[in-house]
């Protein structure tokens, strides 16, 4: 199957990277395409813009990410690694469904008005995340990123897609041992995809 | 009170920029002390770069006089308002980049001698969100809130408890008419007179 991989971390040579490898490796071993999309080194620019927010309100499609919906539309599974950053995904993350997830790619909207969604390719989701606080910190919080993974973005893809979601939490204090070992989760967790 | 006002809309004639003039209106009108800042006017950037996620970690967070202007106001500020649209059910990106790269460490929390998150944001008494939804009440129930739990919950729990919340939504936007629209312009200029 076809893997769609986005990567949203600033530094290159962060702890994500090492969760990228693992991603990737378990992903190749179980005989999947891995399309990358690194959204740091591609420079994506997650503000929707006015010109832009006037064409989408209209329904209209966008030039400047019809790269990443085709290759969106062209996939079978979505996997997201991040960093989770006030308990949702990094901003840059967040302006990609915005800009990308449009009518017209995510969805569509009937003439009574409802939402048609328009991913049913996407049949599997896995989410490797790593937060700086605690479960409990986060439960508290509402793990909001959690929520937009499970639920949200279901919407698009159809309530039968499969989630997994692989989370780090307290990576601040983590050991290297534990590091270790969730980088070995993560890599089992895709393979298993 | 000394409040804070910040807006997350690209358009200026959008009906989310009048809902903010709304609420300024109602702002003053109630004799406080407001201060707006309106982000894609500003030209906030929607993402932490590198070199400012270098510095998190650091003593040394603040990088930029951009930020430093936009920390220097959260810590005048007895009160936080956001307006901006819900999309995805969540922050627009430039507003969860406002979080990401001002609500630093030792400005919106610090760390303890253990490593654990301690509120600093103990000086703001209220938080105001007010925000338009393209679906009805109950489908942003059904495909979850987020940025609702990131104002009201993750946010909070950067305040202490004292802090209280107030939210205004306008369900259902992009089906309302004139007068529903207006009528929540009311709700929302009342709504922060009596703040």
């Amino acid at each position: 199957m076809k893997a769609l991989v986005v990567v949203c971390h600033p530094e290159p040579e962060s702890f994500t990277r090492a969760v990228l490898d693992s991603v990737t490796k378990g992903l190749v071993a179980s005989g999947h395409d891995v399309d990358l999309i690194d959204l740091y080194a591609d420079e994506f620019e997650p503000k929707i813009s006015e010109d832009e927010w006037n064409i989408v309100s209209a329904g209209g499609l966008l030039e400047s990410t019809a790269d990443h919906a085709r290759r969106l539309s062209a996939a079978d599974m979505l996997v997201l690694v991040y960093p989770t950053l006030w308990s949702a995904q990094p901003a840059m993350l967040k302006g990609w469904f915005e800009r990308v997830f449009i009518n017209g790619v995510a969805y569509s909207v009937t003439p009574s008005g409802t939402l048609q969604p328009a991913l049913t390719n996407i049949s599997k989701v896995m989410v490797a995340t790593s937060h700086g606080s605690t479960k409990l910190i986060n439960m508290l919080e509402g793990e909001a990123g959690k929520l937009m993974a499970q639920r949200t973005l279901r919407t698009v893809f159809g309530w039968r897609t499969k989630v997994t979601w692989v989370a780090l939490y307290d990576i601040d204090r983590a050991s290297d041992a534990k590091r270790t070992a969730f980088l070995a989760r993560v890599g089992q967790a895709a393979r298993r995809l | 009170m000394r409040v804070l006002v910040v807006q997350a809309h690209p358009s200026s004639s959008s009906y989310c920029a009048a809902v903010c003039d709304a609420a300024v209106r109602g702002l003053r009108t109630g004799g406080h002390d407001v201060r707006v800042h309106h982000l894609y006017a500003e030209g906030f950037a929607g993402f932490m770069s590198r070199a400012e996620r270098i510095a998190y970690h650091t003593t040394e967070p603040i990088i930029s006089d951009e930020i430093d202007a936009h920390v220097a106001d959260l810590k005048w500020a007895e009160a936080l308002v956001f307006v901006y649209p819900t999309w995805w059910a969540g922050l627009p990106a430039i507003l969860k980049s406002w979080f990401e790269r001002t609500m630093l460490p030792d400005v919106a929390f610090r760390f303890d001698d253990n490593g654990k998150v301690k509120p600093a944001l103990t000086h703001i008494r209220r938080i105001v969100a007010i925000t338009t939804y393209g679906g009805t009440r109950r489908a942003s129930f059904l495909v979850g809130d987020g940025g609702k739990r990131i104002i009201t919950r993750a946010l909070r729990l950067s305040c202490g408890f004292r802090v209280r919340s107030t939210w205004l939504g306008l369900y259902g936007v992009d089906r309302s008419n004139n007068n529903q629209r207006s009528t929540f312009l009311k709700r929302v200029e009342q709504r922060l007179a009596r703040l």
